[in-house]
């Protein structure tokens, strides 16, 4: 999030004027195109337009778009704002109000508004401008009684709401919620019951997409009679839904912690991105036994799924326990870890399950994990031992891992590798190597090694070069930094026994 | 359809070849093509636009043209190759807006207005306003070129005035 106020400045007095010969263009500009410029600037900017000349003293008032930010110190700065702006129809209206106090003190003295009279108050002039986006993001600590206007919800024109209600508020409608043209809905930190949920669906005929990110109260989300909503996105930790019913949706994000939570329906997902917070192992334990290959047999249609590094674990820890794991009809696998131990016999399980798979990303990065000692202890208490991958360096252990991946499937077309935390140049060379040498094992399939930053700063032209069926990229990108961009020029690319050689031949700075 | 091309003429008489898909970003172009008021050997007169500015409208029409080329061809684009793709076009763009001057953004502007192209409205404007946010407002006078034709005292009336956005 960005927060505008911190962009606050002290202005100086004018001093000369710009005495520069060219023409004032700007200026000259149609009215509703200095709107449309204004409204991509936070409003307290737009308004320091203002000053610059007579043509501009206005002009920030009919800006179709309002952004504030608030506490309950400049409160009236957002009073004053909405007094002076004209617009009749707004684009978007995003306003961040966080107060500790239940008083808000406008300067001079003279009023003083309880809180939710500003808070009702500016929530009515946003709806009396009709605005297709709303994004209200509100802190009102220690009081949980603040009630929307009954019109909030019942709005015709928005089509994007973004609500933030910092768990401080419960939403409760007390008649028909009314969205009709509502798309996209994301709650953040809402209290939701049951039966405002039920009402706010009901009131949403056309949503395409939900998010509800660490929402609480809720505890059974029924989504059966949202035929148009394709899109669900999750995030659950410590509350929030423990059941889902989402027959229609077909991409579905699911990050959960410790609580179980059943997926009841969702039989038409066709994408997934799977992951589980960072747990204490003890929560763990409980929570592999409810729910983890559950979740796994639910994705009977999933095409292309995408796992965390925990959830890898989970999946290895069912396997130890000899948990059935079903047959998956996953085209496309996306692998969001690092690599250790305790991720691969889950990893062997899902490959082997996994009889269409075409197309699989190993994405290595920096991610959390539960300690290997934990599983260690737990294996070890089973019984259980495996040796892969002990203490492998960098681009040995990648390359084992390549190696192990090939090893369990027997479909795949290509595997991407795409590391995150890079290599050195030597050590990347060393591993282009060890997966040529391995490609030459499994002919099928073209390997792709990807790093994306190369030594710290610049990166990246691509060059591919084509070896027969194998293929082994290596990609440099460009990235503009600071309006400096930075060129990498490589000596061109030679085959030394079968192995392609890239170096950095150049490196260059233009400003 | 892509290869179908049409003929464009900017109001100094230089004629364009674009294709028809890229000229569709523009919607008075795809609503003319649409009631099929573009005659296949004859040149759409855009009076309103220069030729130099229609050669850079051209040059922004084909980029996404090409870009959404790519999307059909990989028909299955990861998350990641789509952030990729999208990094691609956004240096582009960047690089695109980095090099024409100010007066030049402004008739591009015009003229995306004018040939109804929102895509490049919100580029320029985004651009602009980037560079009106976080100066002074002399600093703005001076990058525009704007004559400030208040006097001293009017200006610090309406200062006061909007005191609040100010602060």
């Amino acid at each position: 999030m960005i927060f505008y106020g911190r962009q606050r400045r002290i202005l100086v007095a004018p001093s000369a004027m710009a005495d520069g010969p060219s023409l004032d263009f700007i200026s000259s500009l149609p009215d509703e195109i200095l709107h449309h410029i204004l409204s991509f600037l936070p409003t307290n900017l737009a308004i320091q337009t203002c000053v610059l000349s007579k043509r501009w003293r206005h002009i920030w008032r009919n800006t179709p778009s309002i952004s504030l930010e608030c506490n309950e110190f400049c409160a009236h700065k957002v009073h004053k704002t909405l007094k002076y702006h004209k617009a009749r129809k707004l684009l978007s209206f995003r306003l961040d109000f966080h107060f500790d106090s239940d008083l808000i003190d406008f300067p001079g003295g003279t009023v003083t508004h309880h809180r939710y009279f500003a808070a009702d108050a500016w929530i009515k002039f946003a709806l009396s401008r009709h605005p297709e986006n709303l994004s209200l993001d509100f802190c009102l600590s220690n009081y949980k009684k603040y009630m929307f206007p009954d019109k909030f919800y019942a709005t015709s024109s928005i089509k994007r709401l973004h609500l933030a209600l910092n768990n401080c508020t419960t939403l409760i409608p007390r008649s028909k919620v009314f969205w009709p043209s509502l798309k996209h809905l994301c709650l953040d930190r809402c209290n939701i019951p049951d039966e405002s949920a039920a009402k706010i669906l009901s009131g949403c005929p056309v949503l395409e997409s939900l998010t509800l990110t660490l929402c609480s109260v809720l505890v059974r989300l029924d989504l059966a009679k949202s035929i148009h909503l394709k899109r669900l996105e999750i995030d659950l930790k410590y509350s929030g839904p423990k059941e889902i019913v989402a027959p229609h949706v077909q991409y579905l994000r699911l990050k959960t912690y410790s609580r179980p939570c059943s997926l009841v329906d969702i039989s038409s997902v066709t994408e997934a991105k799977l992951d589980i917070y960072y747990v204490e192992f003890a929560k763990m334990d409980y929570f592999l036994y409810m729910m983890d290959l559950k979740i796994v047999a639910k994705l009977q249609n999933t095409e292309k799924l995408t796992l965390g590094a925990i959830f890898l674990q989970a999946l290895t820890l069912a396997e130890f326990r000899g948990v059935p794991f079903p047959m998956l009809k996953i085209t496309s696998l996306t692998l969001e870890t690092k690599i250790f131990r305790y991720i691969v016999p889950g990893i062997a399980r899902l490959l082997q399950n996994s009889h269409g798979l075409k197309k699989l990303t190993l994405h290595l990065m920096k991610c959390e994990a539960i300690e290997e000692m934990y599983l260690h202890s737990y294996s070890d208490s089973r019984g259980l031992e495996f040796g892969i991958f002990p203490t492998s360096r960098e681009p040995k252990l990648i390359a084992l891992f390549i190696e192990f991946l090939l090893g369990n499937t027997k479909t795949l077309e290509t595997l991407v590798v795409r590391l995150e935390n890079n290599l050195d140049a030597t050590k990347f060379e060393e591993l282009l190597q060890m997966a040529q040498t391995i490609s030459h094992n499994y002919n099928d399939v073209s390997i792709l090694v990807k790093q994306n930053t190369y030594p710290k700063d610049f990166v990246h032209e691509s060059r591919i070069q084509n070896l027969g069926k194998t293929s082994v990229a290596f990609v440099i990108s460009q990235i503009l930094r600071k309006k400096r961009l930075y060129l990498v020029l490589l000596r061109s690319t030679s085959l030394l026994g079968g192995t392609l050689i890239c170096k950095v031949e150049q490196v260059l700075f233009l400003d | 359809m892509s290869s179908n091309m049409i003929m464009l003429k900017s109001s100094d008489g230089a004629s364009f070849e674009i294709e028809e898909a890229a000229a569709r970003k523009s919607k008075i172009i795809a609503n003319m093509i649409e009631v099929e008021c573009v005659d296949e050997d004859k040149a759409i007169p855009l009076q309103n636009v220069t030729g130099n500015i229609l050669a850079l409208v051209i040059e922004y029409c084909n980029k996404h043209i090409v870009d959404d080329d790519d999307d059909v061809a990989t028909e299955e684009a990861s998350e990641e190759e789509e952030e990729a793709k999208k990094k691609k076009v956004d240096d582009w763009e960047a690089e695109f807006m980095n090099s024409m001057s100010l007066e030049t953004m402004f008739e591009l502007l015009l003229a995306a207005n004018y040939l109804n192209i929102k895509s490049l409205i919100d580029l320029v404007c985004q651009t602009i306003a980037n560079n009106i946010k976080d100066k002074t407002p002399e600093e703005v006078r001076k990058i525009f070129s704007i004559e400030n034709d208040f006097t001293p005292e009017e200006e610090e009336e309406i200062r006061k005035e909007n005191a609040w956005a100010f602060g």
